[in-house]
């Protein structure tokens, strides 16, 4: 098992929250994303 | 200027749940973007931080819930379906929760009945939002170890964080997010650093050695962060 994402830009409508993003995880792989923000993500989209 | 660093943003782009507005996702070389949610869902898992749904659900059909990407519009959960459930119940050692009330048992009990909904969809790839949000020292350790034992079953993982200690502990790579990008990425040592929490937290932390193994990684020194409150 092989996932991709390659240069991957992502937002809402227009608002580009994250741009050139590329990761790679394998089978066995623990990929961990550390960052600023958390709550504010989970409170706007999430639980909305 | 960005106000999000992006995890969740990006956590629904895998899913499919948010069209990429640029770049590709592929598994194993093929075009995840053409794929419909019920095809994303039989190989990519999904875990949300543990809450409490509206209904008293059994843990057991709370399970069973996993099985709904592999079911038709109309369809319930089958023998085939409930055995898979079952055996999904004994891999995660969580028989005795089995016939009680989602809603009534404890944080880290409902991250793992949501650990084995992801599982019994049988996916390659578990994506996991903080799975250790909200939860006690015990449960903490007691999740991260079960994500560890996935992953050397094969499962690919994709996890949020917020503790770096997490990180040194159970990954095998890393990616810090800040400002809308990838800050840094790779092993763990190399990226999680007294100066790249300080950019990403704005806090002054110290990186120690413990001189203890890795889970993970028998060869891997297990690391720690101390922050550093200097009274000012």
């Amino acid at each position: 098992m092989k996932f991709e994402v390659r240069n991957g830009t992502c937002g809402y409508g227009k608002n580009t929250v994250l741009k050139a993003v590329s990761l790679t995880v394998e089978a066995g792989e623990v990929l961990c994303i550390l960052g600023q923000g958390r709550r504010l993500f989970l409170n706007q989209f999430w639980d909305s | 200027m960005y106000l999000r660093t992006g995890k969740t943003t990006l956590f629904k782009s895998i899913l499919g749940l948010l069209k990429m507005q640029e770049g590709f996702l592929e598994l194993d070389g093929k075009d995840m973007t053409r794929l419909s949610r019920a095809q994303i869902a039989q190989v990519i898992g999904y875990i949300p931080q543990a809450h409490n749904p509206p209904f008293p659900f059994k843990v057991i059909d709370v399970i069973l819930m996993g099985r709904t990407a592999h079911l038709g519009v109309f369809a319930s959960p089958g023998e085939k379906d409930e055995k898979i459930a079952e055996e999904v119940i004994d891999s995660l050692n969580i028989r005795h929760l089995r016939d009680k009330i989602y809603t009534e048992i404890s944080g880290g009990e409902k991250q793992l009945v949501l650990i084995a909904r992801a599982l019994t969809q049988k996916p390659r790839l578990l994506v996991m939002d903080e799975p250790t949000a909200a939860l006690d020292f015990g449960n903490q350790l007691l999740v991260l170890s079960h994500i560890q034992k996935l992953a050397k079953m094969g499962l690919g993982i994709v996890m949020a964080s917020h503790f770096p200690d997490h990180a040194f502990l159970y990954s095998s790579k890393v990616i810090l997010l800040k400002s809308g990008g990838i800050y840094a990425a790779g092993h763990p040592s190399e990226v999680i650093t007294e100066r790249s929490l300080k950019d990403l937290y704005g806090v002054n932390v110290k990186i120690l050695n413990t001189g203890v193994q890795s889970d993970a990684n028998k060869e891997r020194e297990v690391k720690v962060c101390i922050p550093i409150l200097n009274a000012s």
